[in-house]
């Protein structure tokens, strides 16, 4: 019985928290924050980071779901769909935020017009690294081994900037490499570690741990500069590659037409974590850099731009619509 | 000797006032979502995450794992009172769980559950200090080959699970595969199945689809008995809370296998942890006497799995400890804890923050303890929900799935496919079709598809690596031997039949 008495107070408790009056007071319920990759890639722990920071801002909680597949397109579709009322946001990445739009035959949704850009993390460079085990030990081993025979290379989904900076790399170079799409981080480093594919091309911040842990090794970084945590992996633009300089950029967006005082609600929210010493650290570690010029006025234009950044690397190096 | 001394570290961590305090507070966190259908655990821990802030990193790992492996110790109880899984791996405790409650042993499935959960997470926990890095080192060597062949291995289990017709339990698989395709393709985004309706866009949930064919379908079978025969009730005599001497003796081996093969299976990120309980089930099923006592009430088909199911749930933890690789939403809120105290999770951190591997790891046996002594007590309350008329019950249970579901989804809709799945299970229930092979099937289709089309494409369509490969050779070979041995009796049986017609 004590059992039944729980469970109606469970329930009566449940529909007094439900929202029966829109939006009075914008946040008055938990807010979902979809990750369209799996859980500890990069943008899982960016939310991680800045979670405590943004929920004590808005004065409620972050609830981050996990949603992968379709290299974040699938999640992102689910965010386009949601009511703009600022109860379902996105952790984005440049993937599912503008390659979608040029790599996919059919577009789930469209990145300019179906979202909001809230806010920028900033970015982080593309690692290329191989088993801490392989015999690959440079860029130039490695062009070598796939002028020898195809090889394969592992990432975050297709779609995702790994997956096409991996494919700008292979025309630049001359060779072919087989595309092999994960979820997400986590189980795309364990399939160079384990031997199955030759190479991981995805964002350095989930694999930050397996750098230092040893066992993966890095051979290259797409950033402009060397990354300041890790002096010893060069860029592929000083190995010879000046064209493969590629960052992933990170992002929180909302639905369309999300209304103004929420958008300034969640910038705001988001800029105070970035600047909190604990969290401001951890996004450091990743790898993640905030970028200067930024803000809520000409998000969209960047994305825009990244848009056509990707088309015109699509078009150059004869990539097919998927 | 080196493991005494960092178990002796591990203690002298753990054993503090506010790690036993905030150890406590997972636990309990973890049993209530466990027990409370609707509370999830993503939610939950993310009301708590914040404190995790301003906890020692070591302190709020311990409080996050324990919330993890508490839910995986209370998900048995509504799957045994009410024909109700939580979750995947609780759906085979539902077999022979509930049956048990049927036949007035609910105290002892409750009490055997608790024991076998006990014993498989304190055994599982000195396997994790033992032997996680070797442990870690045969999961590195796992890729798509094995992990397809495991899966199909998985599914010919769900064929043995069944204790009716063979067909009908391929029939369901099937069907559980056909479930899990509807949904967005998960390497070319592409829509199979879907119709046009915006909720299968995103695939099936398996909480809608699970307590549907359980819980709903339950209450409606006991609906439908109640009203031809005139009986107040489903379940009338309560019986004693603890275990007779026979029940004893049948459960003890089985809750040592099925410790042992949740500590090897549930390493295995993603599916691992609810193979376990299947393939504990499967195992005492073909090592009975009497197979034909399963699905009806036989105690090993609660142990087993159970004690599986909790060992799995702390060998789960090896990956991120020992890799810094998380694989579920828990062990990256951990990973993200660990971070923002400014460690990098990685293979670093056992040599590097020996107090925190340690500490974690003597924490999940004190854990363990304290689940057991919340647990033991609480069997006899648990029970006398069965004394409640069941025209109280009945309304109840559906409210709870109403709001399990709900609550996950926040869409009505959900709640209407759920009433749908209801009605489905209740059919399959008058055509002596089981739902557990179908929800095997539902959960690893995805799964098993996503790694065949990566061994295809890192093979180059090449088929025989999965022969080549050693340990799929392996699994590979056991699926088909389980597969004669299911076959064979039932084809002589139809062969006996025929000759005696």
């Amino acid at each position: 019985m004590r059992f039944a008495i729980r469970s109606l107070l469970v329930a009566l408790s449940c529909t007094l928290a439900a929202p029966v009056f829109a939006q009075a007071k914008w946040p008055e319920r938990p807010i979902r924050v979809i990750n369209p990759f799996t859980p500890g890639g990069t943008s899982d722990l960016l939310m991680r980071l800045s979670t405590e920071r943004v929920e004590k801002a808005l004065g409620t909680q972050l609830v981050i779901e996990s949603r992968p597949g379709a290299g974040g397109s699938i999640g992102s579709a689910v965010v386009a769909q949601a009511p703009a009322d600022g109860y379902t946001l996105l952790v984005t990445t440049t993937g599912p935020a503008a390659i979608a739009q040029v790599l996919f035959e059919k577009p789930p949704y469209d990145v300019v017009k179906d979202f909001t850009y809230l806010y920028m993390f900033g970015g982080a460079p593309i690692l290329v690294a191989v088993s801490a085990k392989s015999p690959i030990k440079t860029i130039q081993d490695f062009v070598a081994a796939a002028k020898k025979s195809p090889q394969t290379f592992a990432n975050s989904g297709t779609g995702s900037v790994g997956h096409l900076t991996g494919a700008l790399f292979a025309g630049e170079a001359g060779v072919r490499l087989t595309h092999v799409p994960f979820k997400g981080a986590p189980e795309a480093q364990a399939s160079i570690v384990s031997g199955e594919v030759a190479s991981l091309w995805n964002t350095l911040g989930a694999h930050v741990g397996g750098l230092k842990g040893g066992e993966i090794r890095g051979i290259a970084v797409t950033s402009q500069d060397r990354a300041p945590q890790f002096p010893e992996i060069p860029t592929l633009r000083e190995l010879g590659f000046p064209d493969v300089v590629v960052t992933n950029w990170f992002l929180i967006a909302g639905p369309a037409n999300l209304p103004q005082d929420i958008v300034l609600r969640v910038n705001e929210a988001f800029t105070a974590a970035g600047k909190d010493p604990k969290a401001a650290a951890g996004i450091a570690a990743l790898g993640v850099q905030p970028i200067p010029g930024l803000n809520l006025k000409n998000y969209t234009d960047f994305i825009r731009k990244e848009v056509a950044v990707w088309g015109k690397v699509m078009k150059e190096h004869g990539i097919k619509r998927q | 000797m080196d493991l005494i001394d960092n178990l002796w570290l591990g203690f002298t961590v753990a054993v503090t006032w506010v790690n036993l305090l905030f150890c406590l507070i997972g636990v309990l966190v973890g049993t209530l979502i466990g027990v409370l259908p609707g509370l999830g655990p993503v939610t939950t821990i993310a009301m708590l995450l914040p404190i995790t802030y301003y906890l020692e990193p070591v302190t709020a790992l311990i409080m996050l794992a324990g919330i993890f492996y508490g839910s995986q110790y209370g998900g048995s109880t509504t799957s045994i009172l009410l024909n109700m899984p939580g979750e995947a791996s609780s759906v085979v405790t539902c077999l022979d769980g509930h049956q048990m409650a049927k036949n007035g042993r609910a105290g002892a499935a409750l009490a055997v559950a608790a024991i076998g959960s006990f014993i498989g997470g304190t055994v599982a926990t000195l396997i994790v200090a033992g032997a996680a890095i070797y442990i870690a080192d045969f999961v590195k060597t796992f890729t798509s080959v094995e992990y397809f062949s495991l899966m199909v291995f998985g599914l010919v289990a769900a064929v043995v699970l069944a204790s009716g017709s063979v067909l009908n339990a391929i029939g369901m698989v099937l069907i559980g595969l056909f479930l899990g395709m509807v949904g967005t393709d998960l390497s070319t985004g592409a829509q199979r199945y879907v119709f046009g309706v915006p909720m299968l866009a995103d695939g099936i949930d398996f909480v809608i689809l699970a307590t549907g064919m359980f819980g709903v379908a339950e209450v409606l079978a006991n609906l439908e008995r109640r009203i031809r025969s005139g009986q107040p009730s489903a379940i009338r005599n309560v019986g004693r809370a603890g275990l007779t001497r026979a029940e004893w003796k049948q459960s003890a081996p089985a809750i040592w296998r099925g410790t042992l093969i949740g500590s090897a299976l549930g390493v295995l990120p993603g599916s691992g942890g609810m193979l376990s309980s299947f393939a504990s089930y499967t195992l005492e099923k073909k090592l009975a006497k009497d197979p034909s006592r399963f699905g009806k009430g036989a105690i090993e088909g609660v142990a087993g799995p159970e004690s599986a199911n909790n060992a799995g749930s702390q060998t789960s933890f090896i990956p991120l400890l020992t890799m810094g690789l998380p694989s579920n939403a828990t062990m990256a809120m951990m990973a993200g804890a660990m971070m923002i105290h400014g460690i990098v999770p990685s293979s670093k951190v056992v040599t590097d923050q020996p107090e925190l591997f340690w500490g974690l790891i003597a924490s999940m046996w004190i854990g363990n303890v304290l689940l057991l002594i919340m647990n033991l007590p609480l069997v006899g309350i648990w029970i006398r929900i069965l004394e409640v008329p069941y025209r109280l019950l009945y309304p109840t249970v559906l409210l709870l799935c109403c709001i399990g579901v709900y609550s996950l989804t926040n869409s009505p809709q959900s709640i209407l496919f759920m009433l749908g799945f209801g009605l489905l299970g209740w059919m399959f229930m008058k055509f002596g079709c089981e739902p557990a092979p179908l929800v095997l099937g539902f959960v690893l289709g995805s799964r098993m598809e996503e790694n065949l089309r990566r061994a295809m494409l890192v093979s180059g369509g090449d088929a025989w690596v999965f022969l080549q490969r050693p340990i799929s050779l392996v699994f590979l070979v056991c699926a088909a031997l389980l597969l004669i041995l299911v076959v064979l009796p039932s084809f002589n049986r139809s062969r006996e039949a025929l000759k005696e017609g």
